[in-house]
């Protein structure tokens, strides 16, 4: 056999191919760690692109805390009451809505964005500073089902700060 | 090879040069490497780390789903990441400081002093922050429980059930005229003493006892005799020149530290021109002790004769006061010329007649207070006479000793208590209602209280759980924590505040009033049987009868109501009534001191003295963690109590304490003993022990249970008075030697000087008098600029008494975690500031000082050049950094740093188990895990928000908005935090102070935290 021969030696052959499948699967375990595109199923379809998108709610109507606090949160169900009192009262998620808000047991969305306990984000001050929530949200009022579009890892924000002269002392998010 | 003595040493270890003291300072970690010492075989290796590998890519690919649960109505006042706070009261103990309750999401989360209470002026002591753990205690009660009396179990039950049966014991009382007691402590709130007092008076044989472990008793006996009226007067230190204590403990735990610590350093400011002298005579080294500027020690049975004698001073020898040629004056004084005293009680001679020359010249400035507990029981009322008789011959009636606003902070009766005792014996107590006390464990345990329980026939408990005294009970009524409560305070009759809740009752527990609503109800009878509503609508309606009236508010009630609750306390505008005419010190009173001097004692027993300390008073929170975990201010020990004895009578005993273990002793009073491990203590008179009380409880809870030993167990009930103090005492080795966890036994000074200290006497010839600290070594570098904010903290050591509570706020506000005896053992305790304790001078009678130090934020930080993964930096605005999720843990740092301040998760402190006490926890700080280091941030997030909330107003920060934890719960005020690079600042104008030093400056790190000198005022330091 000549020396070398790459494409005939078994054992060379097969060393090629794990190498292959370890970069593959390398590259795959530490991407699976990206969560854009994140699109759980939630308790009811609740559509952005009907609420904020063709019937053009601003998102701090529900998400009023936002401009208050460090937490946007989701808001309470009274907030969706106040039209679904009267509003498409015959569409069963509506219903189903109503019917926890009586029996007096929250609604249990499911969390899309999150960011990990040791860093502080506070939409507050970024509101404040004038950005849209798209910025980092995405198009929010082109999904029906809300899905997150940004990776929001610590890149994302650190070149958005830089570019905007934001501060990026090492305590501006981890406290 | 030897070294030069330190100046200030923390412990007697250091100051002798032990070997052990040169060994442990090789170490950097106390004990050697957990390590073993076994390295794996490089096959087993490669499998560990190829199996880790796999495990880690076969796992958490997918990220957990997490829900978010709406609210259905926003609350609207309450804004999730946004704290609501409301004004309240603490409850710690009577001295009812006023507090700010910080609450997130619906729950308490911080305690903070209300700067406008007149009487603690934004102080809150460590017990007070101590007391919001208190609330999540997992040991509570759940709800109202049945007890059986035989075995101490208790079983769940209804409110419904311990009502229905409550009200068939207290009818048949009623019915058969038997007796009807409620045993209480002090109750600091008028409100609730008239719904006592109009529950009991259904009862005939109804009585309210008032009965205080921590007694204040033979101050109000004394000056019923004295003036004929039973109180406590209202002490202002803020107005003492020369402060005299005889056992008393002001800054400690005596009535109202916290008003009282700020009084005191109110006179303690070289700067100001003028400095009081504080002069403590005592047995034991008090907290007080520690921050006098002359101190004898005295055997306790000596502190009347000492008292005696300066009376004699000022009315016989050199007559000069009021009541000098007073003859029963001068009968009652005549056995105790000040020579024979001092050469009875060891005192050099001319002490006392200089301290009465001292007196007088200071009359009228001058306050001489003597501790109620401080002398044995047969001598505690006569001591307090003596001190009558000197604050009035010193014209200090008015001054410092106000009758006219007494205070109310400590109402309970010895007299009453043994009463009730000697009434249960004779099975005269038909119904027992015990709240807010725990006789069984507190009252001497020669009185057998737990036995005389089963002489009464219904018993029911207010506990929050079943504690010594409620497990011999019928029924145990779970009151509310105070953060739970409606209630109002009184502490004197100038000052009315508020006690609000904080949150909803986290279990199914009652508030103790609306329990006697209840049940004065359901009996049908007196003024209770027609009332509705509740507990709250009766304290209001209350408020609007007594308060709302002197108020001239031109509002109307509802909207007073709501303003007194937002303000949290209320001041009377006439203070309190004037002096009643027949209130003249009644000579008569003196026939309480013995005509003729005792022996003095030679030989023979040893005198116990049973003392209060300041980190757990009299046990009540026996459960609570973080006090457990706070080391005593003087001796710097932590979950544990002790026997302190005397360097020179440790020798004589063949005792020692040294590497954290000490040896067993056994403590021997005759009517009881134990076995104790022994603590020498600089400063103790040598033939006096001390043992703190409020340790040894058997059902505290899982904290508090079986640390220690009981010390009440060896008090003594003779004459009429509980006795803790002056107690004849054998001790004598057991051979056996057991840990104690003492937190300044393991870092060494090396003979550098941290301490600078001068005379008041020399600072007023040169203001920087004793500041020989070197200024930091020129450098090849430019500095580091700071543009902006640069934010830095002095720390004036003449104001710091070591309280701790800046210790507790820190361990409140920051999630600093417990982590129990044995790791404190290993050198491993967590505080994030801690209290360094430095003796100076003899070391058989030191003096003290205290130093807070904590991460001085140094410009050259050592720890950040260092650390291999930058997870320690420096920010633009002069704060050292740690980012937790970047340190990997190789402690590289804490190695580096000269102060030793930072701390390092061994293990997972952080995981709680119990859901209750996660609530504790500050949603602004991040909760480190198993290999993070951490240390003092300055309160970062309190930074952002202070920062936050100006940017919402568009205005620079101001000084003083942004004040960290310890700096806001200093009753003293000797932690001043602000931005440095403003030169209008406090804490700028502070550094700017001749006093003003860097610790270990000349190792060049330009910290940010400057440390005021300590001044005392008297002739020469140190000797």
């Amino acid at each position: 056999m000549v020396s070398g021969d790459l494409s005939t030696s078994k054992p060379k052959q097969a060393i090629g191919i794990a190498l292959v499948l370890l970069v593959l699967g390398g590259w795959s375990f530490f991407d699976s760690f990206s969560n854009v595109g994140y699109a759980p199923k939630q308790p009811i379809p609740f559509s952005h692109k009907l609420h904020a998108g063709t019937n053009k709610i601003p998102c701090l109507y529900c998400h009023s805390n936002a401009e208050r606090s460090r937490h946007a949160t989701v808001p309470a169900m009274a907030v969706c009451m106040n039209c679904h009192t009267v509003v498409r009262t015959d569409r069963p998620a509506i219903q189903m809505v109503a019917q926890y808000y009586q029996s007096g047991k929250p609604l249990p969305w499911v969390r899309v964005h999150r960011e990990p306990d040791y860093v502080y984000f506070s939409h507050q001050w970024h509101i404040a500073r004038g950005f849209a929530c798209q910025t980092c949200h995405g198009q929010v009022q082109n999904m029906d089902v809300i899905q997150q579009s940004k990776d929001l890892k610590m890149g994302f924000c650190i070149s958005c700060h830089r570019a905007n002269k934001a501060p990026t002392d090492c305590n501006t998010c981890h406290i | 090879m030897t070294e030069p003595t330190p100046k200030h040493w923390r412990s007697l270890a250091e100051l002798h040069g032990d070997p052990e003291v040169r060994e442990l300072r090789e170490r950097e970690f106390l004990t050697p490497s957990e390590e073993t010492t076994e390295i794996p075989s490089r096959r087993d290796f490669l499998k560990l780390v190829g199996a880790g590998a796999a495990f880690a890519a076969a796992g958490c690919a997918r990220r957990p789903v997490e829900k978010i649960l709406p609210y259905l109505k926003a609350p609207e006042e309450a804004i999730p990441g946004k704290a609501v706070w409301y004004a309240s009261t603490c409850g710690e103990c009577p001295a009812a400081c006023g507090v700010l309750v910080k609450t997130r999401e619906g729950r308490p989360i911080k305690l903070e002093g209300m700067k406008e209470h007149p009487l603690s002026r934004g102080g809150l002591c460590a017990r007070g922050q101590a007391s919001l753990l208190n609330l999540y205690d997992p040991d509570r009660l759940r709800g109202p429980v049945a007890v059986d009396r035989n075995t101490g179990a208790a079983n769940a039950t209804t409110w419904g059930g311990l009502d229905a049966r409550t009200a068939n014991a207290l009818r048949e009382a009623r019915g058969g005229g038997g007796r009807v007691v409620l045993l209480t402590g002090t109750v600091t709130s008028p409100t609730t003493r008239a719904l006592i007092d109009e529950f009991l008076k259904i009862f005939p044989g109804g009585a309210h006892v008032s009965y205080d472990a921590v007694s204040s008793d033979a101050i109000a006996k004394a000056q019923e005799l004295c003036y004929g009226e039973r109180l406590i007067p209202h002490y202002r230190l803020d107005r003492a020149d020369l402060l005299v204590t005889l056992g008393a403990d002001p800054l400690g735990t005596f009535l109202s530290p916290v008003e009282f610590a700020r009084d005191f350093s109110s006179r303690r400011k070289p700067e100001s021109g003028s400095m009081s002298k504080v002069v403590a005579i005592e047995p034991i080294l008090t907290l007080t002790g520690t921050n006098a500027d002359v101190r004898h020690r005295v055997r306790p049975e000596h502190l009347l004769c000492i008292a005696l004698a300066l009376a004699h001073e000022l009315h016989v020898r050199i007559p000069r006061a009021p009541l000098s040629g007073n003859a029963a004056v001068g009968a009652a004084l005549g056995g105790y010329p000040a020579e024979t005293v001092e050469r009875d009680a060891g005192l050099k001679p001319g002490t006392l007649a200089a301290l009465a020359d001292e007196l007088w010249a200071n009359r009228g400035k001058s306050l001489v207070l003597a501790g109620p507990q401080a002398a044995p029981a047969s001598q505690a009322v006569a001591l307090q006479v003596a001190a009558n008789l000197l604050n009035m011959a010193l014209g200090n009636e008015g001054a410092t000793v106000e009758m006219a606003t007494p205070s109310l902070q400590a109402q309970g009766s010895e007299e009453a208590v043994l009463s009730l005792v000697e009434g249960m014996r004779a099975g005269e107590v038909q119904v027992l209602l015990i709240q807010g006390v725990n006789p069984a464990y507190t009252l001497p345990a020669a009185l057998g209280f737990a036995e005389l329980m089963k002489r009464v026939r219904f018993i029911v408990s207010f506990s929050d759980r079943v504690d010594e005294t409620a497990r011999h009970a019928d029924f145990v009524a779970p009151d509310h924590h105070y953060l739970e409560s409606w209630n109002d305070h009184e502490p004197n009759r100038a000052v009315r505040s508020l006690t609000q809740p904080a949150i909803a009752p986290l279990y199914d527990t009652r508030a103790f009033q609306d329990t006697l609503l209840a049940w004065g109800r359901s009996l049908g009878a007196g003024s209770l049987a027609a009332t509705t509503g509740s507990w709250h609508d009766y304290l209001k309606e209350r408020w609007r009868g007594d308060v709302y009236p002197k108020s001239d508010a031109a509002a109307s009630f509802d909207l007073f109501w709501e303003g007194a609750l937002r303000e949290g306390v209320w001041q009377a505008k006439d203070r309190g009534r004037a002096r009643p005419a027949s209130g003249a010190f009644r000579p008569e009173a003196l026939s309480e001191i013995p005509a003729t001097r005792a022996p003095a004692p030679s030989g023979g027993p040893l005198s116990l003295v049973l003392y209060v300390p300041v980190t757990q008073y009299d046990g009540r929170s026996g459960n609570n963690a973080w006090l457990q975990e706070l080391p005593d201010p003087v001796s710097k020990i932590c979950w544990d109590n002790y026997v302190s004895i005397a360097p020179s009578r440790a020798k004589e005993l063949g005792v020692s304490e040294y590497e954290m273990k000490a040896d067993v002793v056994t403590v021997d009073v005759g009517h009881a003993k134990f076995d104790l491990p022994v603590h020498v203590q600089p400063g103790l008179h040598p033939d006096v022990v001390a043992i703190a009380v409020g340790f040894g409880r058997t059902a505290a809870g899982r904290v508090g249970n079986q640390v220690g030993q009981n010390g009440y167990a060896l008090a003594q009930a003779t004459g009429g008075r509980i006795g803790l103090s002056g107690i004849p005492a054998r001790v004598t080795r057991t051979g056996r030697r057991a840990p104690l966890a003492c937190v300044q036994g393991h870092q060494y000074t090396e003979n550098r000087p941290i301490i600078y200290e001068t005379t008041f006497a020399s600072f007023l010839k040169d203001p920087s008098s004793g500041n020989d600290a070197p200024t930091s070594e020129p450098s090849m570098w430019s500095r580091h600029q700071y543009l902006g904010y640069r934010w830095g903290m002095a720390i004036d050591l003449n104001a710091c008494i070591g309280c701790a509570a800046c210790m507790v706020a820190c361990q409140a506000e920051n999630n600093v975690p417990v982590v129990g005896k044995s790791i404190v053992l290993r050198g491993r305790e967590m505080a994030w500031l801690r209290i360094d304790r430095y003796y100076s001078g003899n070391p058989e009678d030191p003096e003290t000082v205290h130093q807070p130090m904590l991460c001085q934020h140094c410009e050259n930080a050592p720890c950040e050049t260092v650390c291999p993964v930058l997870a320690t930096v420096h920010n633009s605005e002069g704060l050292n950094l740690q980012i937790y999720n970047r340190c990997v843990g190789t402690r590289y740092c804490s190695n580096n740093c000269p102060y030793k301040v930072r701390r390092f998760n061994w293990f997972d402190y952080s995981s709680v188990r119990e859901k209750s006490l996660r609530l504790v926890l500050n949603p602004d700080v991040t909760v480190r895990s198993k290999g993070v280091m951490e240390k003092c941030t300055f309160c970062i997030q309190r930074i952002r928000d202070g920062k936050e909330r100006a940017k919402a107003l568009g205005v620079p920060v101001q000084d003083g908005d942004i004040e960290t934890a310890c700096m806001q719960s200093c009753p003293t005020q000797a932690i001043t935090f602000g931005d440095i690079n403003n030169p209008k600042s406090r804490v700028s104008e502070l550094m700017k102070r001749p006093r003003g030093y860097h610790v270990l400056a000349e190792l060049n790190t330009l910290p940010v935290v400057t440390y005021e000198l300590k001044v005392r005022n008297r002739e020469e330091v140190g000797s």
